[in-house]
């Protein structure tokens, strides 16, 4: 495989591209959904690609198939040498790129408990032990879905720069959807763990706890009140931190967003942007995280990257392109969902990292505000920098302390007011698994942090 | 590919399986991206692969691949085969679809949109960027994206099924940023068709620009009750993930959509009928039959204002004892689920848009929301901020309105839809023009 994809850098570079990179890309997957102890989906999907991407004359062109054939690739090679030099005559900037490192390395993950071995009964009777605890739990549970999929990946990437990067690696993940009725009233709720690893994640989950948490927050959305509108003092539970940090403060420090002008921290590397106390940080190294790598797909190295160090904005997240355009580092941050996708920058694990703050620390000062925790969807404008976010949950703080659930409670606000108003970060931290989209591509990516209160918070309640 | 995918289903039968079936898919698509007045990136892709579905004692199996070789056609039905061991009984399933016969489409497939060369779209794009270019200095920038498709589908089951379609769509979508007085506005405006002669690339780029420049100087409006016309896009945002689904057999049987139970009842304003109609020449969700190889049909879902039918796949239609109707959705690395193509919404009276313009007394023209896929889909409850919305007078357009919400429910706003407009546009699965509702929610 390794000599097929220099023979298409070769071909790229002997019609006159001055860069080809090319990633070849196997991934095995399986999928399971049970609903209410029925299995509703299962199988399994086998796939695998190259996807190729030339530079000439300043201008890229990005080609991919699932055809493995080498006549196949090498016209497809040909015509994005000619579509990307056709680009090139209509574009005022050329773009170039950061300089790399060449590389050669093999970065290969060997789980205990292969998802691709693990017996697909196996994974079915995990699930339907789910699902029966979540049903135990109260007969006000009417509905129940878990859905268990997986998946192994093995990429390799060559580039003419001298990368020559194999890594592969499993990944598992876990979605539990439940709901609750009583009394007209409907109550849902749904939550998602995973890890890069293999099937021995689960080994360590105490999967009944999980269930029975589970069904415990649906049934208390049927006891909820309406929450109560206006600008209040809250606690953001690590869940909820970490959409914040992921897609507040991370999108507006995606390099290609700040060069096409899409982001309120434009021109402000150096500025204090936020509280003293935050410190944000967008790293692919942290052990475990589910969006952890160690190469990206431009072949770079992945560092760790500190975007905002007490309250101070320090760097973006690059490719090539946007670092040589910005004349920053190139920290490795160019991934794509698959082969068939081109590389552009994205985020990894992005987190607030913790401060010495306890919870009851937190709660204690407040007279009257609201504890809000995850998030089920909401809206960014990194450009004009506003957020909205509708918190899975949420709880009345009344003199110190937590008392009634709340309903349909959304935290929104001005993403630079809002980071100048956090004025206590908590010593607890955990990291959870999402999915980033953008530009129509999806990845891994992992957001957490701690606890965290800010002041003078908007909230949208039905009150 | 039809050999191909006879080979799978006779080494499917050859290992055990009482039943099977395959499905494959090429495509190629076309893009190319306009970023900041610029042609941005090229991008070519050649997708597809192969499904396989086994039936063994009534249990079911699903695999797929991407690799269609002899040997990968041997993992495929293995790995089918195992899952159907694993996964146990289907409660309800009898059979894999009987063969029948299988009608036309005209107009779902275009040579000369399939031979297009990715340098002829980056032309192409550069034409469209060029169109707008100093047009009006207000545009601060204008992106999009310009593309197409080519595919090709076939399903060949044990039963006698066979079958192979394919099919070409062409789009093009344009987006500007205006900005005036401190005030910054998005427009955008696009074009979807089976053939790239038909895309007219200066109605949407000057569409895009008009689009953000209407909507400078906004002002707001008081909370209340409206009059409201919605555009297709509108119409179209608002009901794909609530009406759309909530006719879908499966969600009916999980108990996931408001219609349940709802069959032979008034659920909409007695002058609407909707038609889900794949059989519709040229509409981008026409087919010559669905996922599993059913034909497809024309098939009345609500008939003046009445319930008339769901859409149902084979198997959600063995679960009731009755035919598939050829909703089976889907593509060759998943299991059939059900979906709408065309659904054609008519009301008894059809007017002019101008004419629904100025029979309004004092009420807003709605060209877009935001967030409506966080609207309810089992309920059909929906809260979403207006987009593009202006606010009428007399029949006259005054203002962009600024910063407003709209909220209700899907079932209610199927009542009280009174009247549509001719200005019908293709809006995936939707085919309809501007609906008037003669009250719609607003907040401020």
């Amino acid at each position: 495989m390794e000599d097929l994809l220099r023979r298409i850098i070769e071909e790229a570079l002997s019609l006159g591209a001055s860069y080809a990179e090319v990633r070849y890309e196997e991934n095995y997957s399986c999928n399971l959904m049970i609903s209410n102890g029925e299995v509703k989906r299962a199988g399994t999907s086998a796939r695998q690609g190259i996807g190729i991407r030339v530079l000439a004359d300043g201008a890229f062109c990005f080609v991919s198939t699932s055809g493995l054939k080498e006549d196949d690739l090498l016209k497809l090679t040909r015509e994005a040498v000619k579509s990307a030099k056709a680009i090139s005559k209509l574009k005022k900037e050329k773009i170039s790129l950061a300089d790399a490192k060449p590389v050669a390395d093999k970065v290969i993950y060997k789980p205990l408990k292969n998802p691709v071995e693990v017996d697909l009964s196996e994974k079915k009777e995990l699930s339907l032990r789910i699902d029966n605890a979540i049903r135990s739990v109260d007969e006000r549970i009417v509905s129940s879905t878990v859905m268990i999929g997986d998946s192994h990946v093995r990429k390799l990437l060559i580039t003419s720069d001298g990368a020559a990067i194999e890594q592969s690696g499993p990944r598992v993940r876990l979605v539990i959807m439940v709901g609750a009725f009583e009394a007209g009233r409907r109550g849902s709720y749904m939550d998602a763990f995973g890890a890069p690893t293999g099937y021995e994640y689960f080994d360590r989950l105490d999967l009944n706890e999980i269930a029975v948490e589970t069904a415990k927050k649906a049934l208390r959305m049927l006891k909820a009140e309406p929450a109560p509108s206006g600008r209040f003092t809250v606690i953001t539970d690590p869940d909820l931190t970490g959409v914040f940090s992921h897609e507040a403060i991370g999108h507006a420090c995606e390099a290609d967003g700040v060069i096409a002008g899409e982001s309120v921290l434009k021109d402000r590397l150096g500025e204090q942007v936020g509280s003293e106390l935050v410190n944000i940080c967008d790293d692919p190294t942290y052990p475990g995280g589910w969006g952890s790598y160690k190469y990206d797909d431009e072949g770079m190295p992945a560092v760790k990257r500190m975007l905002i160090e007490k309250g101070v904005l320090k760097t973006y997240i690059t490719n090539r392109e946007a670092a040589a355009k910005l004349g920053i580092e190139a920290n490795g941050g160019a991934r794509a969902q698959d082969y068939s996708y081109p590389p552009i920058v994205r985020m990894s694990n992005t987190f607030i990292v913790p401060g010495d703050w306890s919870f009851e620390e937190m709660l204690e000062d407040i007279d009257y505000g609201v504890y809000l925790l995850g998030s089920r969807g909401g809206q960014v404008d990194p450009a004009k920098g506003t957020f909205q976010f509708n918190a899975k949950e949420a709880f009345l703080i009344e003199k110190g302390e937590i008392t009634k659930p709340l309903l349909d409670v959304s935290l929104s606000g001005l993403i630079l007011e809002t980071l100048h108003n956090i004025d206590a970060v908590g010593k607890d931290f955990s990291l959870r698994t999402g999915t980033c989209g953008k530009g129509g591509q999806g990845v891994p990516a992992g957001t957490g942090g701690p606890h965290i209160r800010i002041k003078n918070a908007v909230v949208g309640g039905r009150a | 590919m039809l050999d191909i995918l006879k080979k799978a289903v006779n080494l499917a039968l050859k290992q055990g399986a009482s039943q099977a079936e395959a499905i494959g898919t090429t495509t190629i698509t076309r893009s190319v991206d306009i970023e900041k007045w610029e042609v941005k990136q090229a991008t070519t892709k050649r997708s597809g692969g192969i499904g396989v579905r086994v039936v063994v004692d009534g249990r079911i199996g699903f695999a797929s691949a991407e690799n269609t070789s002899r040997e990968s056609l041997e993992d495929v039905v293995k790995r089918a085969l195992d899952v159907a061991k694993a996964r146990g009984p289907l409660p309800g399933f009898k059979s894999l679809p009987e063969p029948s016969q299988i009608p036309k489409v005209e107009g779902i497939y275009c040579d000369w949109t399939a031979s297009l060369s990715l340098d002829m779209l980056i032309k192409e794009a550069q034409e469209t960027i060029n169109l707008v270019t100093d047009l009006d200095s207000r545009v601060k920038t204008i992106s999009g994206g310009l593309g197409l498709s080519i595919w090709e589908t076939g399903i060949v089951n044990s039963l006698g099924v066979e079958g192979l379609q394919k099919g070409t769509a062409a789009a093009l979508s344009i987006f500007a940023v205006a900005e005036e007085a401190g005030v910054q506005t998005s427009g955008f405006e696009f074009q979807r068709e089976r053939s790239f002669k038909k895309i007219d690339l200066d109605h949407v780029a000057k569409g895009a620009v008009k689009s953000a420049i209407a909507q400078l100087k906004p002002s707001k409006i008081n909370a209340g009750d409206y009059e409201v016309l919605l555009d297709p896009i509108a119409v179209s945002m608002l009901l794909s993930t609530t009406f759309a689904r909530a006719i879908c057999a499966d969600n009916v049987q999980d108990k996931r959509s408001f219609l349940t139970g709802k069959l032979g009842q008034e659920i909409a304003t007695p002058s609407l009928t909707i038609v889900d109609d794949a059989l519709i020449p040229g509409g981008l969700s026409s087919r010559r039959f669905d996922g599993e190889g059913v034909p497809s049909q024309r098939l009345t879902v609500v008939d003046k204002g009445i319930l008339a039918s769901y859409l149902y796949n084979t198997y959600t239609a063995q679960r009731e004892g009755r035919d598939s109707t050829g909703h089976a959705a889907r593509n060759y690395s998943s299991e059939p689920s059900v979906a709408p193509t065309n659904l054609v919404l008519k009301t008894r009276e059809v007017k002019r848009k101008e004419r629904l313009l100025d029979e309004v007394e004092k009420g807003l023209l709605i060209r877009w929301v935001i967030g409506a896929h966080t609207a309810n889909p089992i309920t059909g409850e929906f809260s979403v901020a207006l987009g593009e919305a202006y606010y009428v007078e007399k029949g006259e357009i005054k203002f962009p309105v600024k910063q407003a919400m709209a909220g209700g429910n899907v079932q209610q706003l199927l009542k009280d839809i009174d009247c549509a407009g001719d200005d019908v546009r293709n809006m995936p699965p939707f085919i309809t023009g501007t609906l008037r509702i003669h009250k719609l929610k607003i907040s401020a």
